[in-house]
């Protein structure tokens, strides 16, 4: 549809918008606030939101805020190669304006009520056991190594070894996520993260390589079998995972699989398949058949001609699949909780918050949730492209 | 491809679904018929249609079901509504703020349901900032768990959880919508309301019929944000759905026979909603064929 003209319209669409987004994001700003706090600020009559560093620092703050924005929509201009105009540069500067002036009046008429303390407490008693002054080195070193992490893999964009560099990249994650325990002393908490790592990457590696098989097979094949199949998956997505979760209980106990990683892993699987070869079929269906009829013409057969000539066209479609098979994964709650006793996967980790009936509990549980949903921001933050392709690509097809 | 080959591409997935849906489905239909609880798991003990027919008499059972339909009614098509338009005043935005927009819009729909929740709940409980500002501002004292005010919560969570979904693929079809139609709808002096309905609207009607089918089906098996905003506290019974009532019979009550015959019903449920969505979706399968 046309975009309007009409500037009051403009500004009415923004409001109604941005009256959206702060529905949308309030109860996380209000979690990352509380999960800083003590629980006398946590529990006041008046919501305490503004840290009392912000206010005892507010001009440097403004100032950096300022720049910031600037700096960002600098950024922007540019990488969007716009024209340089005048008044787009005067637009910038008063944005930026606005933002840092705003902070600081805000700061100046906070009361003493709307302050609180910030503290680390919260975050230490969940992942650490050990006093904080033993793991600071170590923490020096895990911020490095994600530094040089970071600067690599951007600079690996641009290289031809990209892939090999990622993953080389992944298994560095994954090893030292791993052998951290074995360094020094981690709360319950870190093992509820550690579950979590070794069951969704488990998953993602089966469900992502079946899926690919079957999905290509089924983008591919015309007979009535493939439709067959495809239909019944459908139907399975439907179902309530409680028609599943107590059978798979019940054999869990019978074969002595119950509270193992290979039932976790084999059980998401199983649940993530009709969503994953749906998805993948989709993405295959995009590559035309003329490559792999060339292929085959040049001597490959059907199964080289798959892994040497398709799956490196289909790339962005198996990231996206990925993506998808990750969260759902990491999100599982109520199959954790019913097939395992001890191998607790981070969002049966949280459950025990949910009750609510303690409020001392409050700064605590806001920290649990920050913990879970920061692996999630960083993965979301990294693969954005591709999450919205995929949520894309799903529903323009129906 | 040959029938061969297909075969031998699609034998690792269907042996797992097989093994690890068809055979549990049949399994929670045979398991239904014997008493069993955590004790006796290993040797249940067959009590025949007992557990079908307690369970097709319970009171509660029919309670979380009517729940469960309402909970679809009140909460599907207002998301698709909502959502149409959210996605249509995003489409008139342009630049870095529409990205900004966007991303802060999918948020409570990336992240982990339970946790989603319960933030989202901490917000309404007693040292939330929406009972506070609602003070302040409006003078309304309001306690969000007491009563039938419950609702609100489950209803603006779903609202909340849900809705990104619908715009973001509401969106996408947007970007869709062919130009030449509406640039002649333009020319004969239509209003934008005339054009939105004659146009765009017939154009994604096959995306709300995906959007519905798919939110149709979450909406039935909803369980993390029920779990959660009641805190388990057994005086909600009145805002049981089908899975958190299944849960119920199964952690609470313990006993997994009646939890797997209550199992059975709802799937049988969940067929007879999605009996005319299913005919569609093959029709278009065998038609894309």
């Amino acid at each position: 549809m046309q975009a309007t003209k009409n500037p009051i319209t403009r500004f009415l669409i923004h409001l109604v918008l941005l009256a959206w987004v702060l529905f949308s994001i309030v109860p996380f700003v209000m979690s990352i606030i509380t999960s800083l706090q003590f629980t006398r600020d946590a529990t006041a009559r008046v919501p305490r939101w503004m840290p009392m560093a912000f206010v005892d620092h507010n001009v440097a703050i403004a100032l950096g805020i300022g720049l910031g924005v600037l700096l960002l929509l600098w950024i922007n201009h540019t990488s969007q190669s716009l024209p340089n105009r005048p008044q787009s540069w005067l637009v910038m500067v008063a944005i930026a304006l606005v933002m840092g002036v705003g902070f600081y009046l805000v700061t100046l008429n906070v009361t003493d009520k709307q302050t609180f303390e910030t503290t680390l407490q919260n975050y230490q008693t969940l992942w650490l056991d050990s006093p904080v002054s033993e793991f600071s080195p170590y923490g020096w070193g895990a911020l490095g190594l994600i530094g040089s992490l970071v600067v690599i893999g951007v600079a690996a964009q641009r290289t031809p070894y990209k892939t090999p560099i990622y993953l080389g990249m992944v298994g560095i994650i994954l090893g030292v996520i791993v052998w951290l325990p074995q360094w020094f002393e981690l709360a319950e908490f870190y093992g509820f993260f550690l579950n979590s790592v070794i069951v969704t990457v488990g998953t993602l590696a089966i469900s992502i390589s079946i899926g690919c098989l079957a999905g290509y097979a089924l983008a591919r094949y015309s007979g009535v079998t493939g439709v067959v199949i495809l239909f019944v998956a459908l139907a399975f997505r439907a179902l309530p995972r409680m028609a599943f979760i107590l059978p798979y209980y019940f054999f869990a106990q019978i074969s002595g699989l119950y509270d193992t990683y290979f039932l976790l892993i084999i059980t998401f699987v199983a649940i993530n398949q009709p969503f994953t070869i749906w998805m993948l079929r989709s993405f295959f269906m995009e590559i035309p058949r003329e490559l792999e009829e060339a292929a085959m013409i040049d001597g490959c057969n059907r199964y080289t001609a798959f892994l040497r000539v398709i799956l490196p066209i289909a790339w962005t479609g198996i990231i996206t699949t990925s993506l998808f098979t990750l969260l759902l994964a990491y999100n599982e709650f109520l199959m954790a909780r019913l097939l395992t006793s001890s191998l607790w996967t981070l969002p049966v980790g949280i459950s025990r918050f949910t009750s609510g009936e303690d409020v001392r509990l409050l700064p605590l549980s806001n920290a649990s949730a920050v913990s879970i949903t920061i692996p999630i921001i960083f993965i979301v933050i990294f693969f954005q492209r591709y999450l919205i392709k995929g949520l894309v690509g799903g529903a323009v097809k129906g | 491809m040959n029938t061969k080959q297909f075969t031998i591409f699609v034998a690792p997935s269907v042996i797992i679904m097989i093994a690890l849906m068809i055979v549990p489905l049949i399994a929670a239909i045979w398991l239904g018929f014997h008493f069993i609880t955590f004790r006796n798991v290993t040797t249940p003990e067959w009590v025949g249609l007992e557990n079908y027919l307690y369970m097709l008499g319970d009171v509660r059972f029919w309670n979380s079901l009517r729940f469960t339909l309402f909970y679809i009614l009140m909460t599907v098509p207002l998301h698709i509504v909502l959502g149409l338009v959210v996605a249509l005043l995003l489409d008139q935005i342009k630049g870095l703020l529409r990205g900004v927009y966007m991303s802060a819009t999918l948020l409570p729909f990336i992240i982990t349901p339970i946790v989603g929740t319960l933030v989202y709940r901490q917000t309404f409980d007693r040292y939330g900032i929406y009972p506070y500002l609602l003070d302040q501002w409006f003078g309304i004292d309001i306690n969000f768990f007491t009563g039938s005010n419950i609702l609100i919560l489950i209803f603006s969570q779903a609202i909340w959880y849900i809705t990104p979904f619908a715009i973001v693929t509401l969106f996408a079809g947007l970007q869709t919508v062919p130009q030449e139609p509406l640039e002649a709808a333009l020319v004969d002096g239509t209003t934008w309301l005339e054009r939105l309905w004659y146009i765009v609207i017939p154009h994604l009607q096959n995306l709300f019929i995906f959007i519905g089918l798919i939110s149709i089906m979450d909406a039935y098996r909803v369980f993390d944000s029920i779990f959660v905003l009641t805190k388990q506290n057994p005086i909600y019974t009145n805002v049981e759905t089908l899975m958190y009532y299944n849960y119920q019979v199964a952690v609470q009550f313990q006993n997994l026979g009646r939890a797997n015959a209550m199992s059975v019903l709802t799937v049988i449920g969940i067929f007879f909603i999605l009996i005319p969505f299913l005919i569609v979706t093959y029709r278009q399968q065998v038609e894309e064929r």
